[in-house]
């Protein structure tokens, strides 16, 4: 082979910056999965002893407050372990509830997760769908999908009923858009099922 | 092509996979290109229907109550020169099955002069006449209880009207129109002009009152949500009600501007336009919003800028009417930038952290002062007051601007919270007081950053009048409808200037061409000379400094003849250096229509007059005395004032004694951002406002990024080069030497 000359540089430049492009694309993918293990063990520890605030570990700022599950006659399913707050750090992790104080009272709870990691899933929703929900009692809720909207973000204000009981799903739209600033959101709302009662029984 | 340049490395006949490895960046980069316009075409397939704006969800269909009165807002502008003529027409209509009075706190902008009202009823329209207020206020009730159609406006506020309407039918609808003059801002060479759309919560400071029965009679319906306090007694007229956040109250906007010279750029900030340039005639546009209308939720604000070369340097404006000259005038002093170095000054940045800013305004606000805190000088000294229920000054004293201090400063910025009351009077008192030896014979400059909503303004203009001393005031208006009245008024009594900030975009911009006015000379002690034996009237009495970018701009009466052709002369001291113009007035032929009232020139004078005369209850002149001269001008001109309002009644009687009256109050729409108005807007359906989250991850532009980068690389690879690219491209980018 020839000496390394001036035309190399920018191939080698090339390279090293698609390496590390891929390594950060990679570590955002590796953090949603891996951090959903750590949490889980976190949220066991919670439904031993709800009185206090189980971490993840030692640094982190957000804690798990929900379980949401969704599972379909064709086998389709997802299992997640929804933290309390949806500020960037909590989202990377696991999706996020809006408001805190809502989640072992009755009324609405919002939870919002990013579009490509862990609300990735919603695509595939459909109204009519069944998403359970387990709160810190370790007590499970049936909630049945009843609309699904895209709204545009900019003119249409995110206004809910906190007093209504219910669950609203937020995700960013398109699903496979690579900008991830677009103004649009994926809402997903869902209605207890009526009748069904609390069960305590494991899903 | 690139097989046959190739084919010279190739002897035998090469396979399918050696065809594609010798080929890989060219598969790459065709990859990527095909991704790149699938990926475009599916956003644009996938892009659905949206829903509806301020659609509200998960609130039950019962619970989405439709208000009796709706409001339709229909504003059309006609731009001309430095004056804007507005006409505004608000249509109630009563969706209810009984009769309905309106009540609607509305605002305009601070300086504009209301001097036409009307209504109308189907095919009849009524003209407004004006009155002494409270005379204004017993021809409406009188009419009201008789059953007559009327509607009366009062000004609670210069920018803060109250509209009443009596008597709307079921199923009715009652348009009551608005006509003001405006001038049109000029500054660093560009044009601008808001127009207000509603109302930023207002603080009521001072202890409640408690039910002032003496004044009930007339306040019951139109009883706001704030108590009166002694500081502000007249809170409950100043504090409407917010509309339900699932209703919107729609506006729709038709501007005519005739900019008189080329135009370079012409925009809005604040909303999307469709402007169609005339083609019969130059330099004249017409607007409207982007789809027909748009919420009432933000300031709209117009921006134009002259080509270069033609940004105006003077410009004078002549009306004769009924025997009387009336005249604008602008003019440009000349621009000298000089080194702010020389400066010896103190800056104390006050940052309002109330309850009012929370949401995009204290993000706005904390931008703010973190430009301001980067554009300080080694030299100077500074200090941080921030306030809400309480004030907290970040230095007991200002300090030397040092990198650890001014570290301090963002990290003591970054964590406030916008929470709690707007007790602004402290806080400005305290900024405005301190001092100590060393910064005595610095400058002092003031960068005050609110939204400006409080009830109190005369208590705050009293206090910067009488304790301003050699400091100055620079206000900085921030939020999507901030309070333009006080603003202005603070600026001008702080002998600052003021500037408004309601984008984060707008920050950087916006602070850079207000530090720029800091740190540099301004004109100072301006004088007019107006020719001899003319009796001439002018406002502001008191000519202001002129900072940078900043044009003179008077509005002057000459009472009596004058000659075809005068000049005015203008004086003043730049950096201690004396400056002098002459400006040449030109008359023009009275035109026979025109009277004190549809003269332009005459009403806007004559509301600068008013202002002048509202200012001297300030300094201590009483409130009869005040109101005697204002309604001297006030009535003769048909202008609104606070001692003057519109009122107009329909003869007949249209409701009979049998039917009942309701009076409904027409809310206001939370102002965009504002998390305050938003949350008192939900407070009787129990919802909330909560902000959308980011929910997106950059990963899969990461994975792009490195797709790119790697077609890149495999591109202009050596190895590529040769076996993708012809020689030729060789012999372009390399001496023929370096072939291999």
């Amino acid at each position: 082979m020839k000496t390394f000359n001036r035309y190399d540089l920018l191939p080698c430049v090339m390279l090293i910056a698609a390496l590390l492009f891929w390594g950060q694309g990679l570590w955002i993918y590796a953090k949603a999965q891996f951090a959903q293990v750590l949490i889980a063990d976190a949220w066991q520890r919670s439904l031993v002893q709800p009185d206090r605030i189980h971490k993840p570990w030692q640094w982190a700022d957000t804690w798990p407050v929900l379980r949401l599950q969704w599972q379909r006659l064709d086998a389709a399913s997802e299992d997640l372990y929804v933290l309390s707050g949806a500020d960037g750090s909590a989202l990377a992790f696991g999706p996020g509830l809006l408001s805190a104080e809502s989640a072992s009272s009755e009324g609405l709870k919002v939870i919002a997760a990013h579009r490509d990691t862990h609300f990735e899933f919603l695509q595939d929703v459909n109204t009519g769908d069944t998403l359970s929900l387990q709160d810190i009692s370790g007590a499970w809720h049936d909630y049945r999908v009843d609309d699904i909207t895209i709204v545009d973000s900019r003119d249409s204000p995110l206004i809910v009923n906190s007093s209504v009981d219910g669950l609203l799903l937020i995700t960013c739209y398109p699903f496979h858009a690579v900008n991830p600033g677009g103004p649009l959101r994926y809402l997903v709302t869902a209605y207890p099922v009526p009748g069904a009662g609390i069960s305590l029984a494991a899903h | 092509m690139h097989t046959r340049d190739t084919q010279q490395y190739h002897h035998k006949k090469p396979s399918f996979w050696s065809i594609l490895f010798d080929n890989l960046a060219f598969v790459i980069v065709v990859g990527l290109v095909l991704f790149c316009l699938q990926f475009a075409a599916s956003v644009k397939a996938q892009t659905p229907d949206l829903a509806r704006a301020g659609e509200m969800f998960l609130v039950s269909k019962q619970q989405r109550v439709t208000p009796a009165l709706q409001l339709n807002t229909n504003v059309s502008m006609s731009i001309e020169g430095m004056t804007s003529r507005v006409s505004v027409q608000q249509a109630f209509t009563n969706n209810s099955s009984e009769w309905q009075e309106g009540v609607y706190v509305f605002p305009l902008p601070d300086d504009s002069a209301v001097n036409a009202m009307s209504i109308r009823l189907g095919e009849r329209e009524i003209v407004g006449e004006i009155h002494e207020r409270e005379e204004a206020r017993e021809i409406y009730q009188k009419s009201r209880d008789a059953g007559q159609q009327a509607a009366l406006v009062e000004q609670q506020r210069p920018n803060l009207f109250t509209q009443k309407v009596a008597n709307i039918a079921p199923g009715e609808t009652v348009t009551v129109e608005l006509q003001y003059i405006q001038a049109v801002r000029y500054e660093n060479g560009r044009f601008s002009l808001r127009f207000p759309m509603t109302i930023t919560p207002r603080y009521i400071p001072g202890v409640p009152l408690g039910e002032m029965e003496a004044q009930q009679e007339f306040v019951t319906s139109n009883k706001g949500w704030a108590d009166p306090t002694a500081i502000v007694p007249d809170a409950a007229e100043i504090t409407p009600p917010y509309l339900s956040l699932h209703l919107q109250n729609r506006i729709n906007l038709d501007i005519t501007l005739d900019a008189g010279m080329e135009v370079d750029s012409l925009r809005s900030p604040s909303h999307r336009l469709d402007i169609l340039e005339s083609l019969q005639q130059d330099n004249l546009f017409h607007m409207n919003l982007e789809g027909g209308s748009a919420a009432m939720d933000r300031d709209f604000e117009l921006e134009w800028q002259p080509r270069a070369g033609q940004v105006p340097q003077a410009a004078t404006f002549v009306d004769s009417v009924e025997g009387n000259t009336y005249l604008q005038v602008m003019l440009m002093p000349p621009q000298v930038q000089a080194s702010s170095a020389a400066l010896n000054r103190e800056v104390v940045i006050v940052m309002d952290t109330s309850g009012s800013m929370a949401g995009a305004s204290i993000a706005q606000a904390k931008r703010s002062v973190e430009f301001a805190l980067s554009r300080l000088q080694a030299n100077d000294r500074f200090n941080v007051v921030e306030f809400n229920s309480d004030f907290h000054p970040l230095f007991p004293e200002s300090v030397n601007a040092s990198a650890a201090n001014v570290m301090r400063a963002l990290n003591f910025v970054r964590s406030l919270n916008a929470d709690g009351g707007t007790e602004m009077y402290p806080a400005l008192q305290w900024a405005l007081a301190t001092r100590n030896t060393d910064t005595d014979g610095m400058l002092k400059q003031l960068v005050f950053i609110t939204d400006g909503s409080v009830g109190n303004e005369e208590q705050m203009f009293t206090l910067i009048r009488n304790d301003l001393k050699a400091a100055r005031l620079f206000t900085v208006g921030i939020g999507a409808a901030p309070n333009s009245y006080f603003m202005r008024k603070a600026a001008e009594l702080g002998r600052g200037t003021y500037t408004f900030i309601s984008d984060l975009d707008e920050v950087a911009s916006s602070m850079d061409a207000l530090f720029s006015k800091l740190g540099n000379a301004v004109m100072a002690g301006v004088q007019l000379t107006w020719p001899a034996g003319t009796e001439v009237e002018y406002y502001p009495t008191a000519i202001p400094d002129l900072y940078l970018g900043e044009p003179l701009f008077v509005t002057a009466k000459i009472t009596g003849k004058v000659a075809s052709a005068f000049d005015v002369g203008i004086s003043g001291q730049l950096q201690g250096k004396a400056w002098e113009r002459n400006l040449n007035v030109t008359m023009t032929e009275p035109a026979a229509q025109k009277t004190t009232v549809t003269s332009a020139l005459a009403s806007y004078w004559a509301r600068q007059k008013i202002a002048a005369l509202t200012d001297l209850l300030q300094t201590g002149t009483g409130i009869e005395e005040v109101k005697a001269q204002v309604l001297a001008i006030a009535l003769p001109f048909q202008l609104m004032s606070r001692f003057s309002s519109f009122v107009a009644v329909e003869r007949i009687v249209a409701r009979t004694q049998d039917a009942a009256l309701f009076s409904s109050k027409v809310g206001n729409q939370p102002p965009a951002g504002q998390l305050l108005a938003a949350r008192m807007a939900g407070q009787n359906l129990q919802s909330q406002q909560l902000v959308y989250p980011g929910t997106a991850t950059p990963a899969a532009l990461n994975l792009l990024a490195g797709l790119i980068a790697l077609g890149i690389a495999l591109c202009s690879s050596r190895w590529s080069r040769k076996q993708l690219f012809s020689i030729n491209y060789l012999r372009v980018d390399r001496p023929a030497r370096d072939i291999e």
